[in-house]
């Protein structure tokens, strides 16, 4: 039998409806205030040396907090100053992949008068890594499109992201485009954990532990590189400054240690190449039976695999190998990581 | 009856950016197609299309692809990266089947998923792509692919058929079933219930189609309801050099379901749509008419007012040159998205569009005659009014009557002087209000004396070649367009090195030229002046000669079209100018002209000429060259006489200024 709505209780459950939505549209679009490290950064005057650039990096900070799994979470702030009109296009992004969570991301803008603006939802877009088709690449980039971006105005952006699993790896990229007046990274690893780190084109800094087992380094005025008018330059990253920061497996000190490390470490994920299955045994011995020496087994095989031998990399499949994949790689070296007491 | 939507914008963008379709049975490849190691109709080809099927089939509510290729070198190993790209949504991509065929037979089959990638994410619409990559490509292989498009049972997409390729294709077959209601006359039960609408709620009453194919090739229809084009031996998209925008000449075909039945109803109704919004846009208000109130006196002449007018208009912040404020933004400062004229002038901002429909509310409520012109951005595409979309056209341009005569302006150019319209807008098309109504307009073509550059110099040499100096460079029209636009984006120091580089590329070898300073580059009614500072050395010294180049700017580009034996497309120089050079050399003691240039004057009459003289004085010696290119378009069959003109020009470039030392006398001797 169907039911008679009261009058009455519709009209409340109508207003109801609509504070509650109204609510839910306000707390949407109600502005938070500028986090106080951005308010200061915003007030770092432009330095000399960057005034002809189209925008400078006033302020970027990384903190890697590292798990007892080896796992980081990467929190970055950053404060970028619009100089010229062309400087509108330094914007911020975050780049994620499939083993990766952005967790916030959220932007400011402070204009030269001192108003504020926050970047809503639709200020926001994600973009796939489109460079190059063929690499299927599941790469993706949050990025901002700021509002009132105007010059004399400052960016605010700050973020955090779940990084990959098997990522123990840093990439402290010191040196852009654009001047850069500080910027600093920490590392806040669990008790009993080591780092190691590695520059490139740029002095080493040395660290300070500001906590038990919490590094920080920082870097003052760094200037850009610009390359666009050297003729017959080097690549980018060939000439860019920067520091690579690793722990867990990695975390060896020393040139000759790492590249050991490293060695030592591929040896052991292909210890067991040359051993074949059973079933590649059997398929192998099918081909090549009544075969009496190697030319011959080799022409008895198909010519697939005679081109696939040609490859070292498939002659172990011919004798009896797995071909390992990027990601048992990784696989074998989470396990690896697991079954010893790591960070 | 029930109504369905009309799905046009995204299969058009889906169809424009997607691979061939394809739909037929993996074919068993021939003997000669496996060992093919050339294809004789597209000698040095990368690759070529063996055979193309596209199948898009309305009432069941998808569309097929197949294509067959043969890869020739390395370079045709790319198209073994297939994507497919497609609006998230209301379309998916499935069925995909792929296999690569080795030049011995070997048959390797596409095992992979294939990956479904996101290109752009923005608000609600998402825009994704499904790559895959055939397996095992060599050079010698012939690829072999297909999928289809399926779309919801809601939606009718018409097909794009883009039948040319960049590569050769020998076979190909396109075949679309419509909706009932519009298959083909002799189909039988065509009847249906149902109607489709389009994106106004309009009923849609007619299934069109715009095509390009070529020559003896026509649309067939069948009985089973479907129409189809069967094409053969199609060259590859051409690629030469100062082309117009190419998508207008390639074979393709569109479909289209309309509101309209013939290209004439349509453009009557889609223009009455777009001039009715117009004209409410444009409504000269009571704002309007008080701001125009105190930017023109009532004794003004119609040109002043229109001069005043155009001048307050430019003045305000065009957003297409400075930037878009985003949703929270506006939101932010209360503001709106202009709706009428009023809001740009109180918003003293806006885009190119919304300035020029400003320009021409304020126009009408000076009590001038002006109407709004839309036309196609000529660097993009040309425009055809036998292809139904009235986006084809995204320029508003605005014709005021002064003293009796059109003047048509493009105050919504930002920096163009009254009077100019950017090249992108001259000799284009479009539609255009008029008291007598609606009609197919265009715009004139640029004077080339309009467009000029002049380079006056003053360079003083060593006797080694060594050489420093200044250049002036005059610049009117479309050269001082560029520049004075590209310093509403770029600080001072960025616009130097912009203008560096372009010098760069004119300057002999072994000569540097900076800029110094611009002088009015906020004034676009005046000339746009440029001072360069030159140094470095020049030519070639032998033990008694001086070799320079007779001509020093762009000794090191060639002219154009001079090695292109051949021509398939018109020619587009965007548009006519003159650039002129006047180069004085300062000699240094002991060095004397020996040779200058050959003078010359080379014609191609009523198109272009080439002047150039040379003056050798004491102490000095001014050459002087002028190339005047007086239209904009060359007919395919004018090319010839075009090339023969550009290569007497580059011939004649070649000459050399030579300067000698002077002997020196022997010392006085004894009279042995």
């Amino acid at each position: 039998m169907p039911r008679r709505l009261n009058p009455t209780r519709l009209l409340v459950a109508g207003c109801c409806a609509l504070l509650f939505g109204s609510a839910i549209a306000a707390a949407r679009d109600k502005q938070e205030p500028v986090p106080q490290w951005g308010q200061d950064a915003a007030k770092t005057p432009t330095p000399d040396y960057a005034r002809d650039s189209g925008s400078v990096i006033l302020y970027d900070e990384y903190l890697e907090t590292v798990d007892n799994q080896g796992r980081a979470t990467e929190r970055e702030r950053e404060a970028i100053r619009i100089l010229q009109p062309q400087g509108r296009h330094d914007e911020c992004a975050i780049q994620y992949d499939v083993d990766e969570k952005i967790s916030s991301f959220k932007e400011w803008t402070i204009t030269a008068k001192g108003d504020v603006f926050q970047a809503k939802e639709a200020d926001f877009s994600e973009v796939g890594d489109t460079s190059v088709p063929i690499m299927l690449s599941t790469r993706k980039a949050r990025v901002v499109h700021p509002p009132a971006e105007d010059v004399g105005a400052t960016i605010v952006c700050e973020s955090e992201e779940l990084l990959a699993p098997w990522d123990q790896e840093k990439i402290w990229d010191i040196q852009s485009g654009i001047p850069v007046v500080f910027e600093a990274l920490e590392l806040d690893l669990p008790p009993g954990c080591a780092y190691s780190e590695s520059w490139h084109r740029f002095a080493p800094v040395k660290a300070t532990e500001i906590a038990p087992s919490h590094w920080r380094w920082e870097i003052k005025d760094m200037p850009r590189l610009d390359l666009r008018d050297v003729k017959e330059s080097p690549a980018w990253a060939a000439l860019a400054a920067r520091m690579s920061l690793t722990w867990g497996d990695g975390a060896v000190q020393g040139k000759d240690n790492e590249w050991r490390a490293l060695g030592e470490w591929t040896t052991r994920l292909e210890s067991d190449r040359p051993n074949p299955t059973p079933e590649i045994t059997a398929r192998a011995q099918e081909l090549t039976a009544g075969a009496t020496d190697f030319y011959t087994k080799l022409k008895k095989s198909p010519s697939t695999f005679r081109r696939m031998y040609a490859t070292s990399s498939f002659r172990a499949a011919l004798v009896g190998c797995r071909r390992t994949t990027q990601a048992t790689f990784f696989a074998i070296s989470m396990v690896t990581a697991k079954t010893r007491p790591r960070c | 009856m029930s109504k369905l939507s009309v799905l046009r914008g995204a299969a058009l963008l889906f169809a424009a950016l997607s691979p061939i379709a394809v739909f037929a049975q993996f074919q068993q490849p021939t003997d000669e197609e496996l060992k093919m190691t050339s294809d004789p109709k597209s000698p040095g080809a990368a690759a070529v299309y063996l055979n193309i099927e596209e199948i898009a089939n309305d009432p069941m509510h998808y569309q097929s692809y197949y294509a067959r290729i043969k890869v020739l070198t390395e370079k045709g190993k790319e198209l073994a990266t297939v994507e497919i790209p497609y609006v998230k949504g209301n379309k998916r991509v499935t069925d995909v089947q792929g296999r690569t065929i080795h030049a011995d037979g070997t048959v390797i089959p596409l095992s992979v998923k294939p990956e479904d990638l996101l290109n752009e994410k923005s608000g609600q619409t998402q825009f994704g792509r499904v790559v895959f990559t055939l397996p095992s490509v060599e050079v010698g292989s012939i690829l072999e692919y297909s999928y289809e498009l399926r779309y919801d049972d809601n939606e009718f997409s018409s097909p794009l058929w883009e039948i040319q390729r960049p590569y050769f294709v020998h076979s190909a077959h396109y075949q679309f079933t419509p909706f009932k209601a519009f298959m083909p006359n002799g189909t039988p039960d065509t009847s249906t219930s149902r109607y489709l609408e389009d994106e106004h709620g309009r009923v849609i009453n007619s299934l069109m189609w715009w095509n390009r194919l070529p020559p003896g090739v026509t649309m067939k229809t069948s009985v089973n309801g479907s129409y189809s084009v069967d094409v053969t031996d199609i060259p590859p998209i051409p690629d030469e050099e100062w082309m117009p925008p190419i998508r207008s000449f390639l074979y393709r075909v569109f479909f289209y379901y309309m509101a309209a039945s013939t290209p004439n109803e349509f453009w009557i109704n889609e223009g009455k749509l777009w001039s009715k919004d117009v004209d409410k846009f444009a409504e000269p208000s009571n704002g309007i008419k008080a701001a125009v109130n105190g930017i023109v006196a009532p004794n003004d002449s119609d040109l002043d007012k229109a001069k005043k007018l155009y001048a307050a208009v430019q003045a305000l912040d065009n957003t297409d040159y400075s930037r878009r404020k985003s949703e929270s933004e506006m939101k932010q400062l209360k503001l709106k998205v202009a709706k009428h004229a009023e809001d740009t002038w109180t918003q003293k901002s806006g885009s190119s569009e919304d300035i020029a429909m400003l320009y021409l509310a304020m126009l009408r409520a000076a009590g001038l005659t002006a109407y709004a012109t839309k036309v196609v951005d000529r660097d993009q595409a040309t425009f055809d009014p036998s292809y139904m979309s009235i986006g084809q056209l995204d320029t508003t341009l605005v014709a005021v009557s002064i003293g009796g005569k059109e003047v048509v302006l493009d105050p919504g150019e930002k920096m163009c002087p009254f009077g100019t319209l950017s090249w992108r807008h001259s000799y284009a098309s479009g539609i255009g209000q008029s008291a007598q109504g609606l009609s197919i307009v265009t715009t004139a073509t640029q004077d080339y004396k309009e467009n000029t550059i002049r380079r006056t110099g003053d360079l003083t040499l060593d006797a080694h070649g060594g050489m420093t100096g200044t250049f002036t460079i005059e610049m009117s029209g479309q050269a001082a367009l560029r520049w004075r636009q590209a310093a509403l984006r770029n600080d001072d120091d960025e616009l130097k090195k912009m203008f560096d580089r372009d010098l760069d590329r004119i300057v002999p070898e072994g000569v540097e030229a900076h800029i110094d300073h611009f002088l009015a580059l906020d004034q676009p009614d005046n000339l746009l002046l440029a001072l360069v500072k030159v140094k470095g050395t020049l030519g070639t010294a032998t033990a008694k000669r001086l070799l320079l180049p007779g001509f020093f700017f762009e000794t090191r580009s060639h002219q154009p079209f001079v090695n292109e034996e051949k021509r398939m497309e018109p020619v587009d120089m965007h548009y006519g100018d003159r650039v002129t050079n006047v180069i004085t050399y300062h000699l240094p003691a002991g060095l004397t002209v020996e040779g200058t240039p050959q003078d010359a004057n080379i014609s191609w009459p009523g198109h272009a000429l080439f002047v150039t003289k040379a003056k050798a004085g004491a102490g000095e010696v001014a050459i002087a060259d002028s190339l005047a290119v007086a239209f904009t378009m060359a007919k395919p069959e004018e090319y010839q006489d075009l090339r023969g003109f550009y290569q007497k020009v580059e011939s004649a470039a070649q000459g050399a200024l030579v300067l000698t030392t002077a002997a020196t006398p022997a010392p006085a001797g004894n009279g042995n």
